[in-house]
């Protein structure tokens, strides 16, 4: 399922929470939604699943408004930074719930989860640790079976292991049904292994938006040691859009040609050079730079 | 599951029905408890129990706990919106349910259909125990009534239903939809009494009581009490059904209904942090409240303090001050509020509109006097005449509306000049100084009534005398006497008469009927020179006349031979007079021009000057006993050329005072006179 927005902005009395923004999902993608707290991203993930009104712009999934539209809000599932579950049911009660809200409920893949999980699904949510009502709230929205699923903060208190093997079930689904998964977050290092794309936001704003592998495809990191330090011919040679030096060993970041990326760092008798993937920060680091931002401000780990 | 054809989805229902079902347990119980339960228990202990007018039971035994279990079911309306619509009040709950594949208007049903059953269900088991309990209680439920309580149960809770969801829709908070609940039902009652209660310490004419004069007339409260829903529904049990009523809160509850629709489909999530969703609403009920609390606070102060303009102006200020605080507090939750500007200033603007309003309004309404060409009978007493007449509840149509009425344009034309000079009189402003109290009701061409009451007017002598000589009322009889004033004999209960020494009860329907019939008979047929007819020496025969839903009260004539026979199938009538048991006893001889002078003397002098002016005789003990026999034989005579005059052993006097501390006590008041042969 395609889900695009366009202008959208939404705000809460004279505070403007989003403006115009504009993001364009295609289906069967991670979409990591990042920014520090207080960026506008739960605010954002609400106008996308429907539960806010933008004040204008439109919330499109494959061309459809979201808002006030069921047909479309039983593709699409939220789940809140904190879970919500009514009081004093189980997840067995909640489940009915699901299966009587959302069509493509599958109770199959209910017990498998809960099994997989090792869930009671009789005791009552609110007995349960912060983890696993958190392993309660994917295993439901895992067997409503959706299209599109919104995670805000989807990660917290969840264990390595569990982590691990909620995004093995969430790559599946992308994998085998075209799942479009939106995950919102401010942890960059916890959307690196797992996005296709990702977005900023700041103060409202959605600063930037990327494939992830058309970045990596373009830039890397070298770190290259020489016996003196070169001049700003070397650097514009290379195409280095950021670079940084520490005594005689440089750190460049490089956009543009890197097939012939080593050709022209020998050129320049390094004592010793290696080539590095790039971390989403030191993307960002670059990227944001060259919009007058420094990436610590707006993404705080 | 969702199904497209289906128009509710089943689990969402069950999902709303879930979240109130042990609060409709507890209602269900709370009502087997007042309703079938206190019944049984009423017909095991009961062993000679007597159901009907007068009895243990009344005629629909349902009534006996019906007020009270609508008033329990109110609040059990109220708390069923409050919970079902709690989930609006929590960020987490309200985006999870908004979330779902559900349009905002069709949750908004399963609300209403999930409240609608929960109401239903419990008042249909309760009607089912009942229809089955009729078969062993040892008195009687009729079917009829049965259902005529189911609806009217539903009805009632329907609609508070109704108006409780939409006072939902302006909140987001439990506190607050039960703060707006209570406002909505009660502020304006609250607000309209307090308003009138003001306006009766600042002016001077205002009828804020009920009248007895004008049929179902509550006074100037009445208007908003009666129309105030809870109350309204509680009072229809015992005032009977007013249809075209509830058909208007029907349909008020439809409309409730229907914004509510709007508002929640209006509504925004991001809004759940906010106490209220309108910011306008919640100025303008803080406004409301700050102006209701100023005038409670103001009338305390002032009740406590004697009355001037600086205490007044304090009160109030103090008032509206106290009252802003308080409601700030309930309305922000806290007791450190924050001051809004937009509030404060809102509450300003608002009062000062009140008070030019209130001013202007109640200004021109007490110096409002008709037009005496537009009045078509009027009604005046006052604190001269000492009786109680007229009804205090319902409208029987059973009585003509000439009763208490009079249409003598002369006493009209004087009645309206008097009223203009009572508003341009001077007021007394203290109010513990001696006052005179006025009470005037017009019924007008146009089929409205008009009433005042001057309770502070400072009347020189000569107004008094003109005030006593139009109470005095002697050619007008008719229009006091009860009996006489009755068109639907057959839809009286019973009749009390109360005599000075006896008592006559009518109670059966045939016996009462007939009574009436008889005695406007005879008082068609009572000659126009019959003067003494007319001498309302009420106490004589006192009559309460009960009707199924009211109670009328006035004079009846001693002098019609009806009455006079039934009393003396019961007792004697002279026994009835109170004249066997009598102190002093006098008789006058007088031709008919000397007893004109005589009546009119009668109520202007005392009976030491009446018997200086007139040659009273003394009745010896040894002839009392020929002139009982000669009453008992039915002697009286309105028409009569003998007049006997006696002051009963429980004769008592209204004794005002004037401005010197003394009063003279006219013969009127402390002597009975009778017409005889």
């Amino acid at each position: 399922m395609r889900m695009e927005t366009k202008a959208l902005d939404k705000s809460f009395g004279s505070q403007k929470a989003i403006s115009n923004a504009a993001l364009s999902i295609e289906p069967g993608t991670i979409h990591g939604l990042l920014g520090s707290n207080g960026a506008g991203k739960t605010t954002f993930m609400k106008l996308l699943a429907g539960v806010y009104k933008p004040d204008a712009g439109d919330v499109l999934y494959d061309g459809q408004e979201i808002f006030e539209n069921p047909d479309i809000k039983d593709d699409v599932l939220f789940i809140h930074d904190v879970p919500y579950f009514f009081s004093g049911v189980s997840l067995n009660d909640m489940a009915a719930f699901y299966k009587g809200m959302y069509s493509n409920w599958s109770d199959k893949r209910f017990a498998q989860l809960t099994a997989h999980f090792k869930l009671d699904s009789k005791k009552a949510l609110s007995q349960l640790s912060k983890g696993m009502k958190r392993q309660a709230s994917f295993v439901l929205a895992f067997s409503a079976c959706p299209k599109v699923m919104l995670l805000d903060e989807p990660f917290d208190g969840l264990d390595p292991i569990v982590r691990h093997q909620v995004k093995n079930i969430m790559v599946q689904d992308i994998a085998n049904h075209g799942m479009t998964v939106i995950a919102s977050s401010h942890n960059l290092r916890e959307m690196e292994d797992l996005c296709d794309s990702v977005s900023i936001m700041h103060k409202g704003e959605l600063l930037f938006h990327r494939d992830l592998i058309e970045i990596k495809g373009t830039h890397c990191k070298i770190q290259i040691a020489f016996n003196t330090l070169p001049d700003q011919a070397f650097y514009e040679h290379l195409g280095v859009v950021h670079h940084e030096a520490k005594g005689r060993i440089v750190t460049c970041i490089v956009k543009g040609d890197l097939e012939n990326i080593e050709k022209k760092v020998t050129q320049y008798n390094p004592l010793m050079y290696d080539i590095l993937p790039l971390t989403l920060e030191e993307l960002f680091t670059y990227e944001m730079g060259e919009k007058g931002y420094e990436i610590s401000n707006i993404i705080v780990e | 599951m969702k199904s497209a054809t289906s128009l509710l989805n089943r689990t969402l229902l069950i999902h709303f029905m879930g979240r109130v079902f042990w609060l409709t347990v507890l209602y269900l119980i709370g009502n087997i408890l007042v309703q079938p339960f206190v019944l049984w228990v009423q017909s095991v202990n009961m062993n000679n129990t007597v159901q009907g007018d007068g009895g243990d039971i009344p005629d629909n035994p349902l009534e006996l706990t019906a007020e009270f279990q609508l008033a329990g079911g109110m609040i059990y309306a109220v708390l069923l919106v409050l919970f079902l619509f709690n989930y609006r009040n929590r960020e987490d709950s309200v985006d999870f349910m908004h979330s779902l594949p559900v349009k905002r208007h069709r949750m908004m049903s399963h609300l209403i259909v999930a409240g609608l059953i929960h109401i239903t269900v419990p008042l249909l088991i309760t009607a089912v125990i009942l229809f089955f309990e009729r078969y062993i209680l040892s008195f009687d439920i009729a079917l009829q009534d049965l259902l005529l309580w189911l609806v009217y149960s539903l009805f009632v809770l329907y609609v508070i239903f109704a108006i409780s969801l939409f006072a939902g829709l302006l909140v987001n908070s439990i506190f607050n939809h039960l703060q707006v609940v209570i406002i909505m039902f009660f502020l304006p009652v609250i607000f309209w009494n307090l308003n009138v209660s003001t306006a009766g310490i600042l002016f001077d004419g205002i009828a804020n009581g009920p009248s007895s004069a004008v049929p179902g007339d509550g006074g100037v409260t009445s208007v908003v009490i009666d129309n105030t829903f809870p109350i309204f529904a509680v009072q229809q049990i015992s005032m009977g059904f007013e249809l075209w009523k509830m058909i208007i809160w029907f349909a008020t509850g439809m409309v409730f209904i229907i914004l509510s629709y709007v508002l929640y489909n209006r509504s925004k999530n991001e809004n759940v942090h906010y106490n209220f969703n309108h910011k306008w609403v919640r100025n303008l009920l803080v406004a409301l409240l700050s102006i209701t609390g100023m005038l409670m606070v103001g009338l305390v102060i002032s009740f406590a303090l004697p009355v001037s303009i600086v205490v007044t102006m304090l009160a109030l200020g103090i008032g509206l001050i106290f009252s802003y605080i308080v409601t700030e507090m309930f309305f922000q939750g806290a007791a450190r509020i924050s001051l809004n500007t937009r509030s404060i200033i809102t509450t300003l603007i608002l009062m000062a509109v009140f008070w030019i309003v209130f001013l202007t309004g109640w200004n021109q309404y007490v110096s409002h006097v008709p037009d005496a060409e537009e009045v078509e009978s009027v009604n005046i007493s006052s604190d001269y005449t000492g009786s109680d007449y007229g009804t205090y509840r319902g409208a029987a149509d059973a009585v003509s509306d000439d009763f208490l009425y009079i249409d003598d344009r002369e006493l009209i034309e004087r009645t309206v000049a008097f009223h203009r000079a009572a508003v341009d009189g001077e007021k007394t402003s203290n109010q513990d100084a001696q006052r005179d109290v006025l009470e005037i009701s017009y019924k007008m061409k146009d089929g409205s009534y008009i009433e005042r009451q001057f309770s502070r007017l400072e009347m020189e002598e000569d107004m008094r005398a003109v005030m006593a000589d139009m109470l005095d009322g002697r050619r007008f009889a008719n229009a006091y006497d009860i009996l006489f004033n009755i068109e639907k004999p057959e839809a009286v209960s019973s009749i009390e008469i109360n005599g000075l020494n006896g008592f006559l009860q009518f109670n059966e329907k045939e016996e009462v009927e007939a009574f009436i019939k008889d005695y406007q008979t005879a008082a068609h047929q009572m000659p126009e020179s019959a003067t003494m007819r007319d001498v309302r020496n009420a106490s004589l025969a006192w009559t309460n006349v009960r009707f199924p839903e009211t109670n009328y009260y006035g004079d009846a004539s001693i002098y019609n031979e009806a009455l006079q026979e039934r009393i003396m199938d019961t007792s004697s009538l002279a026994e009835f007079l109170g004249i066997s048991d009598v102190g002093e006893l006098y008789t006058v001889s007088l031709s008919p021009e000397e007893k004109e002078e005589f009546l009119d003397d009668y109520n202007l002098l005392t009976f030491d000057q009446l018997e200086s002016e007139y040659d009273l005789q003394v009745v010896e003990p040894e002839g009392r006993a020929s002139l009982s026999e000669s009453i008992n034989a039915g002697n009286l005579d309105a028409d009569g050329g003998e007049i006997l005059l006696y002051r009963a052993a429980n004769t008592g006097a209204h004794n005002p005072e004037n401005e010197e501390g003394t009063y003279d006590t006219k013969a009127s008041e402390t002597h009975i006179i009778l017409g005889i042969d």
